[in-house]
């Protein structure tokens, strides 16, 4: 990554961070990258963050094509280019779905716009206060976060450190490419997953199929302990309760073989743990109260001392923010919906109430296991706004995607600023770019879907759109008035008692594991194993010098080849 | 593990167990629930007793607590104060090392927040802005900023005695 002729800087220069390069590089490296995944998510139903590809194209273009740059400079490079990315995944999920339902013309363009640009502030202004909680004080591990801040440190680390990066970068990509050759027209060597049940010759109703991907394998190897939590709450939700509940004859009779775990997985253990991800979550946040207090006193005594090193942005941004996002929330609603000034304004405060404690969510999760739980998120912001608008589709859709910016933003903005934390970034600094750039996002998403839309249509063969049409089905479902919101409250309840366990985090924790398909919690897990054996056989610093950089490399590599393979259908090479 | 912790978990375990299952019915069973949540009420309070007791044995024994975390930091600010004036890529190389050893502190210091949340968010907050400051250190260094490393390496310094400062207080 470092070129032989870059220059090394100057004792007397300042130190290169937010410059002209950095912010135009960021911009339309992002742009690029929203552009791709939001075409090849509607088709093929991913995106990814982006934040590691970022980091090794600032490399590239800093001191490859630049001849100059330094860690914290491609650092806000990273910041601002996932910033515009990471905006996609709010947008696919959700405005899509509007065109399929043809309800899109309903809504004039501007508040398409207003409203997801308010998301994206939300998000990151919520960061503030959470920033010192969640990094500085709780120091979750943000795999991602992690694993970006070995890319950037690279070039300082020592050619071993390199090495294992770019052996862990090679063997990922390489396994991933093999993976895809059925895509490419060639035989498959590689499945994308083995069916371990199949091959135990274990009962049909045992899931234990186990996805081939080292990227969450790389996750695991860096969450460690947290992710054996997953683990232990995955064996729980598929190996404890799928039997019992089964030999209760708690299924219907239609139910047999291998449906039976995907009927208990959708009709009991998801909509639980999605319960316990919200109850662990209020509980979390009730428990981390003093802290925020002390988080937030802190940053708005370093905003009141005015001395020559006050990193954190003010606390005012915070105020302006909320304020900002509520009037634009409110705007909407009562311009759109015709709700009358004080439902309007009960949508407005319930939805930024909501949105604080969904990115608190997501912030955690990602924080303590580097999985988001943004889907089960949505259908409980759609569930409350569908209610709180009187069901009225395509504003609630119009909010709901207001709200999955905002938790995707945060949970990228905490990725980004523990990337940050550990090269030493200014945290105001990255909080201030952010905030100037993530309204780009949206726009760029919005633009792209209507030219799909003018030029083949959504929710066909040619674009499926499939996270679009799984929340067409949601609102369909909660429309007929199928939610299960006894699992919701019992599951809180659980998630609630589980974190006051004084594990921090442990409500969050198996919610996530309830929620979350074993096909990944099994490489997941194994990661996290091994991670906690090569700890106590060699120690903490060997898993800082050889297993970090290898695990980086890892989830570098396939998300690398992840944004390949949206650029090739982009470009019409691959359709699947 | 204490057996009171150990209980504490079992009870724990047991209740989320049943309780999981007795709320995957549908519809729930609520009184199953309600049982089983008093079960894991009961592994609560022995696990929360039993980490409180764990961490004071630690603390009596020189193992953890405070005065663990008092000689890991002194530690680092001794070796940070050998650098302070040494050539940067000195610096740079010993700063990789005090680094990885600031990760134990973070890692002992866990067990605080029993002792309370303010006090222990305190402490975490001025370390970590020490630390923030250390990793800028190193970064500036390994891309050949020394002023900006020098100017760092000693904010790094002046935290982490203000850290010590407030371990030494919670001491007292």
């Amino acid at each position: 990554m470092a070129d032989a002729n870059w220059k090394r800087g100057d004792s007397d220069e300042n130190y290169r961070e937010i410059t002209p390069a950095a912010v135009i590089l960021g911009v339309i490296w992002g742009a690029f990258m929203a552009a791709s995944f939001t075409y090849a998510g509607m088709i093929m139903g991913f995106t990814s963050g982006g934040s590691a590809i970022a980091a090794i194209v600032g490399w590239g273009v800093l001191r490859g094509i630049l001849k100059k740059g330094t860690i914290v400079e491609n650092n806000i490079v990273q910041t601002i280019a996932s910033a515009v990315n990471i905006s996609v995944s709010g947008v696919i999920f959700t405005i899509p779905a509007l065109y399929i339902m043809g309800l899109h013309q309903e809504i004039n363009t501007a508040y398409f716009f207003l409203a997801t640009a308010a998301g994206a502030i939300l998000g990151i202004t919520f960061i503030i206060p959470l920033r010192k909680q969640m990094i500085e004080i709780d120091r979750l591990r943000f795999p991602t976060g992690t694993a970006v801040a070995t890319v950037l440190k690279t070039p300082g680390s020592g050619i071993e450190k390199a090495r294992l990066l770019f052996l862990g970068m090679g063997i990922s990509a390489l396994v991933y490419l093999i993976q895809q050759f059925p895509v490419l027209g060639l035989p498959e060597i590689i499945p994308e997953y083995i069916d371990l049940g199949a091959i135990l010759h274990l009962p049909d109703w045992v899931s234990l199929a186990m996805a081939l991907s080292l990227m969450v394998f790389g996750m695991g190897l860096i969450t460690g302990r947290n992710g054996l939590i997953v683990l232990a709450g995955g064996v729980l939700s598929y190996y404890i309760i799928t039997p019992i509940v089964k030999s209760l004859g708690w299924l219907p009779s239609d139910v047999t073989g291998s449906a039976v775990s995907d009927f208990v997985y959708a009709n009991m253990t998801r909509p639980l743990g999605i319960g316990m991800l919200l109850g662990g979550s209020i509980a979390g946040l009730i428990l981390s109260m003093p802290v925020i207090i002390v988080a937030l006193r802190s940053i708005a005594n370093a905003s009141r001392l005015g001395t020559g090193r006050n990193e954190e942005l003010p606390i005012k941004y915070l105020y302006a923010g909320i304020t900002l996002a509520f009037l634009l929330l409110l705007v909407t609603t009562y311009k759109l919906g015709n709700l009358g000034i004080g439902r309007s304004l009960l949508t407005a405060i319930v939805g930024v109430a909501w949105i604080f404690v969904a990115s608190l969510l997501v912030a955690m999760s990602t924080g303590m296991t580097d999985w988001s739980p943004v889907s089960g998120l949505s259908l409980v912001s759609v569930m409350i706004l569908l209610y709180l608008t009187g069901k009225q589709v395509p504003l609630t859709i119009l909010l709901g995607a207001t709200v999955g910016v905002a938790i995707s933003g945060a949970a990228d903005m905490m990725q980004d600023l523990k990337t940050g934390h550990l090269v030493g970034g200014i945290p105001s600094r990255q909080q201030k770019v952010e905030l100037l750039t993530a309204w780009i996002g949206p726009i760029i998403a919005l633009t792209v879907v209507d030219l799909i839309w003018k030029a083949y249509g959504i929710g066909n063969e040619t674009v499926p759109a499939p996270q679009a049409m799984a929340l067409k089905s949601m609102v369909d479902s909660i429309l007929g008035g199928n939610v299960p919101v006894d699992k919701f409250i019992a599951g809180g309840i659980l998630g609630f008692a589980l974190s006051l366990s004084g594990i921090p985090g442990l409500g969050v924790l198996v919610g996530l594991s309830m929620y979350l398909p074993m096909l990944y919690i099994l490489p997941y897990g194994l990661g996290c194993i091994a991670h906690e054996v090569v700890k106590r056989k060699k120690g903490s610093e060997f898993i800082t010098e050889k297993v970090l950089p290898v695990a980086a490399g890892l989830m570098v590599g396939e998300a690398a080849m992840t944004l390949l393979f949206a650029v090739l259908t982009v470009a019409g090479v691959i359709h699947p | 593990m204490g057996m009171k912790k150990l209980a504490g978990n079992v009870l724990l375990t047991a209740g989320l167990i049943a309780g999981s299952i007795a709320a995957a019915r549908i519809p729930p069973m609520w009184g199953g629930l309600a049982a089983s949540l008093a079960v894991m009420g009961a592994g609560i309070v022995l696990r929360r007793q039993g980490a409180r007791e764990e961490l004071h044995r630690a603390a009596e024994s020189g193992t953890g607590g405070v005065g663990e975390l008092e000689r890991l930091l002194g530690e680092a600010i001794g070796r940070l104060e050998k650098i302070l004036d040494a050539p940067a890529e000195k610096a740079h190389a010993e700063l990789t090392k005090i680094l990885e050893e600031l990760d134990e502190f973070a890692e002992k210091a866990q067990p605080l927040r029993i002792e309370g949340l303010m006090t222990y968010g305190k402490i975490m907050s001025i370390f970590s802005r020490g630390e923030r400051a250390l990793n800028r250190a190193w970064s500036a260094f390994a891309d050949g900023y020394e002023k900006e490393g020098r100017k760092y390496l000693r904010y790094g310094y002046e935290d982490l005695k203000e850290t010590l400062a407030a371990v030494r207080a919670m001491k007292a």
